[in-house]
């Protein structure tokens, strides 16, 4: 039988139990060697939204312009609001139980 | 030139709930656990709008996402009495363990991420075009990203929540998260910049 980790009846985490492990611990835990490129710290605090002098950022006009294109797409995204049926759905799920 | 007020910064727009948030929360929960079933919806209403774009940024699927809410909710309801503390709080972590289960269950499975079908505001079909190719590697190299690091992300840059929401929500601290967001951002800009920069 297939397992559907989107069952509740099969879930075995209960939410009064979560998180089980440590956030930190399981973080550290899954960490592996991914390939990366330094971005320096100015341009680190910039994307952070601390207050950064402009003379600081020269030299990375690169990386932030990517940034400025990955900035787009992340902040449609977070404009993404929930389907208008799914809390229907949601509700309706529970006058069936 | 580069417009650099275009790039950033991030501000958060989850701040964390106020005092009496918390309270409305709890009277809510009281209506429910007395016999008041609709009342949940309000808890739905005030908080599926976060866990969807959370659950949409760990996952790259609209129908996930969805799928992903709806479960959680029906446990969360179910569950209802052993809230403690924040229920936003309690709830997201519901929603964030249901995504890193689906996210085991499909590596294991060799799947890859479905492609959504967001409606697009951009005004011209090339507009259009660089806007998908975008969207489609942004998911892409969401997912070659540890768990760790992609909820980190999601959770700055998708979601705009602040280091210190995020320590609450996650039980981490600050600066492990900073790190987290750190190596997720250098890791992005290895997988895109030969293509964006």
């Amino acid at each position: 039988m297939m397992h559907d980790p989107l069952d509740p009846r099969n879930e075995t985490r209960t939410p009064s139990a979560e998180p089980r492990v440590p956030a930190e611990a399981e973080a550290t835990d899954r960490e592996v060697p991914i390939e990366s490129r330094k971005l320096s710290t100015p341009v680190h605090a910039f994307l952070d939204g601390e207050p950064v002098a402009e003379s600081s950022l020269a030299g990375a006009e690169r990386e932030l312009e990517l940034w400025k294109r990955i900035s787009a797409e992340t902040g449609r995204r977070r404009r993404m609001v929930t389907p208008a049926h799914v809390p229907q759905q949601i509700l309706a799920k529970l006058s069936d139980d | 030139m580069l417009d650099y007020t275009s790039v950033v910064p991030v501000n958060s727009t989850e701040p964390a709930p106020p005092d009496d948030l918390l309270d409305a929360d709890q009277a809510v929960i009281d209506r429910v656990l007395a016999g008041d079933r609709n009342a949940f919806g309000i808890l739905i209403e005030r908080y599926s709008d976060p866990l969807y774009r959370h659950a949409y940024g760990m996952t790259g699927s609209a129908d996930v996402a969805e799928d992903i809410l709806q479960v959680s909710f029906i446990k969360a309801y179910h569950h209802l009495a052993e809230v403690r503390g924040r229920f936003d709080a309690w709830v997201f972590r519901i929603v964030a363990n249901g995504c890193k289960d689906w996210l085991k269950n499909i590596r294991r499975s060799h799947l890859s991420y479905e492609e959504d079908d967001q409606p697009s505001s951009f005004e011209t079909p090339e507009q259009e075009l660089d806007r998908g190719e975008l969207r489609r590697d942004l998911d892409g190299a969401l997912g070659a990203l540890p768990d760790s690091l992609r909820e980190a992300f999601v959770m700055k840059h998708v979601e705009g929540r602040s280091y210190e929401e995020m320590a609450v929500l996650l039980e981490a601290t600050v600066g492990a998260l900073k790190m987290r967001v750190h190596r997720a951002r250098e890791a992005l800009q290895k997988l895109l910049e030969e293509r964006y920069s």
